[in-house]
């Protein structure tokens, strides 16, 4: 191929085309570095753990055990239990968490202005307030002596009630604490995907007759796919991963109502009597759990590639 | 305007971040540096008030002064969790420290896991004779010492305010000695805004249960529960009838470990917490000294109560890199001189309590811990029945916790539920072999 230079007059230089041979070393070179920290930081302590899952370790002394391990954490009672917890968290949590952002989202979108700007601030400060702080906050108000909501309900004429003291009461509220704590962050996310949708689509749609509900359900829904797969997969695992909330705000009470397999492993990983053989079995068990969830996600939802 | 405000607001940011980033590491405070190429001791401790990081701060500040000291000592101090984390990862990574601290429930597992030594040749025979009895049995392993205990605290005093005893028509200076004493009073007691009594659920239970039972939850050989008796029963119908919500809430109001607040913020009137509870209220609330009243915690009968005894000792590591030099620090610090020793027990205000007979003798005859009733109290009327805290697994305590509550919040039979928890213990201990693993009984 020759490319003219501009007001060059001289030969037109030769450009040689790129084969693929040197596409593939380039890329592999590019990948490199992010795998040797992928390596150090995620294989290597993947297969670490993997391998003393099947031991009797306690750090200075290894005995091979087998599945032994494992075997004994799935009979363990309050394990399975924190299994069907982090079920119980995932499917009420999830849902709320990707409507009504993207409900919002459609407010804030046709906002403009300092209206707007403030409406976006508002929304994301709970994002960065970290969990520890928000479970202060939501004990405060749950409170059953003093908390905000007793009191309100009390000067409204009804009968306190204590939140925590009911396994599911106590499961609510811990959702609703981490669904505030991810609104902002989640409706963000939705906003940006509307924003990407292009008015063309819209335009068309309308010159064809289609009302608003028919244009979110033939148009909005299907172009915000990825971003639905996205907050899908984050709100996943930030459920699944979910611990300091259950921590402080019920310690996995009432009689494991709220505990999940993360605070699980980090009560065990605290006891100086339970082997960490133990712990990392469960941890391994955990990841699988999560990477099973997330795969059958991306199997249920499909994304699309990029719509250009 | 706007870009006025937003360079405002960067600025004010990048202030805050620069604070972060300036503010200097407590622990290294004080510590002048180790010369080239000395003996360096690490010492890893965990951070409890500012008054105890303080004692452990001079003891290494004194010892690093002296010109001629044999060896360097480095002080880190961390939060709880992060000390557990960085030990774990140390311990993996084979960088420990030289002395860690260890609670009395930890060290007789750390000694079988390997993880400790035997200090008995490696601390002069005077500071082991001169232990308490009580206090010699937490650190003992077999023939050998774990540790060498620093102090004892009891997990479960009784606390409670005397205005409101008077208020009600009780005499302020009779607490509750009994169950029955304990839920007349809590209904006299209970109030609109506040409770007739508070208690928790966590690691309290093994002072309640021991109390109930006679005995711990497991056999002394972890080969079986031990908890199907009939004190342990009544104890759960006092437990069901504490969270039916009439004097009690149903959930706690404050954690065994700051349970005093719940009294001392007039949410309750009766509270439990351990005896660290006393320098609670001499820190945060000097001006209800006269008014919180301190007490053993009330039984069936009237007898004595057990508490289990919390407290923390220190330990050198099993891959030290100086254990000689780590075992005549920790001799420095808690076994040789009284006056010393005595200091730290000043500066908790009397509300931890030492594990030296020596010391004993030194604050009663030199010191103000004789003038302060409360710590008279908990030193005759607790401390003397104190039982060390159980080694075995938190998960047996967290099943009979979760018994409790099984019966007290969701209405489970009491036979039914002690049938199902007794199985599930030993369950456990079948899939953990916990059979014969009792390091305190091998």
């Amino acid at each position: 191929m020759l490319r003219q230079t501009a007001g060059s007059t001289k030969r037109a230089k030769r450009v040689r085309r790129p084969t693929a041979k040197m596409d593939y070393i380039t890329a592999y070179c590019m990948i490199i570095p992010p795998l040797i920290v992928l390596g150090i930081f995620v294989f290597w302590p993947l297969y670490e753990s993997l391998s003393k899952s099947l031991t009797d370790w306690n750090f200075y002394n290894t005995t091979f055990v087998g599945l032994k391990n494992y075997q004994v954490a799935l009979r363990n009672p309050i394990f399975r239990r924190s299994f069907g917890n982090i079920v119980k968290y995932v499917l009420i949590s999830l849902p709320i968490g990707i409507i009504l952002p993207f409900l919002f989202a459609h407010c804030v979108r046709h906002m403009r202005g300092l209206y707007a700007d403030m409406s976006k601030t508002a929304l994301y400060i709970p994002s960065i307030i970290s969990g520890v702080i928000a479970s202060v906050i939501f004990l405060f108000i749950f409170d059953f002596q003093g908390g905000l909501l007793n009191n309100a309900i009390r000067t409204l004429g009804g009968t306190k009630y204590n939140f925590m003291a009911h396994g599911t009461s106590a499961l609510l509220c811990i959702i609703f604490t981490s669904f505030w704590s991810g609104f902002g962050h989640s409706t963000l996310y939705m906003l940006a995907g509307l924003n990407n949708i292009p008015d063309t689509y819209y335009e068309a749609a309308a010159l064809d007759g289609c009302g608003g509900f028919r244009r979110m359900i033939y148009i909005t829904i299907p172009c915000m796919r990825n971003i639905f797969l996205l907050s899908l997969v984050n709100g996943i695992r930030g459920t699944l991963m979910m611990m300091e909330l259950p921590l402080l705000m019920t310690n996995g009470g009432p009689n494991n109502a709220t505990i999940t397999p993360v605070l699980y492993i980090y009560k065990m990983f605290s006891d100086s009597a339970v082997s960490m053989g133990y712990v990392l079995a469960c941890s391994v068990m955990m990841m699988v759990f999560s990477v099973a969830f997330t795969a059958v996600s991306f199997f249920l939802i499909k994304p699309d590639k990029s719509m250009e | 305007m706007k870009r006025i405000l937003s360079v405002l607001l960067a600025l004010v940011m990048l202030l805050s971040v620069s604070a972060i980033a300036v503010a200097e590491d407590p622990s290294t405070l004080s510590a002048p540096p180790a010369k080239e190429g000395e003996t360096v001791v690490q010492f890893w401790c965990i951070m409890w008030e500012t008054w105890n990081q303080n004692w452990l701060k001079t003891q290494a500040y004194n010892w690093n002064s002296n010109p001629e000291r044999p060896f360097y000592v480095e002080l880190s101090l961390m939060d709880g969790d992060t000390f557990n984390t960085r030990i774990a990862a140390a311990r993996a990574g084979d960088g420990t420290p030289d002395i860690i601290c260890a609670d009395y429930a930890s060290v007789a597992n750390n000694y079988r896991n390997g993880y400790t030594l035997d200090l008995k040749d490696l601390i002069p025979q005077s500071a082991w004779d001169d232990l308490l009895d009580s206090a010699k049995s937490f650190i003992t392993v077999g023939d050998a010492y774990a540790a060498y205990p620093w102090m004892m605290e009891p997990a479960v005093v009784m606390y409670y305010d005397k205005d409101a005893f008077t208020e009600v028509g009780l005499d302020p200076e009779s607490p509750p000695t009994t169950w029955d004493e304990l839920v007349e009073y809590s209904k006299m007691l209970t109030t609109p805004d506040r409770f007739g009594m508070d208690i928790d659920n966590t690691y309290n239970m093994w002072s309640w249960t021991y109390t109930a039972n006679g005995d711990y939850m497991l056999t002394n050989d972890w080969s079986a529960a031990n908890i199907n008796s009939q004190g342990m029963k009544d104890f759960a119908a006092l437990y069901r009838d504490i969270r039916s919500g009439v004097f009690a809430s149903q959930t706690a109001l404050k954690h065994q470990n700051v349970g005093v607040y719940a009294v001392l913020e007039e949410r309750a009137a009766i509270s439990f917490s351990g005896s660290w509870g006393v320098g609670a209220i001499n820190v945060d609330y000097p001006e209800k000294i006269d008014r919180i009243g301190v007490a053993a915690a009330p039984t069936q009968d009237g007898e004595p109560f057990h508490a289990t005894s919390g407290g923390w000792s220190f330990c050198v590591d099993a891959h030290a890199q100086h254990p000689q030099e780590a075992a005549d620090y920790i001799y420095y610090m808690l076994g040789d001189s009284v006056e010393n020793v005595a200091d730290f027990f000043v500066a908790a205000n009397f509300a931890k309590f030492t594990t030296r007979k020596s010391v004993a003798e030194y604050l009663v005859a030199n010191t103000d811990a004789s003038k302060d009733e409360r710590i008279q109290i908990i030193q005759s009327d607790i401390m003397p029945y104190v039982v060390a805290e159980p080694a075995f697994p938190y998960e047996v305590t967290t099943y009979v916790a979760n018994m409790l509550d099984s019966i007290a919040l969701d209405g489970t039979d009491i036979d039914t539920a002690f049938a199902d928890t007794e199985a599930l213990i030993n369950q456990y201990i079948a899939d953990q072999g916990l059979a014969g693993k009792n390091p305190k009984a091998q």
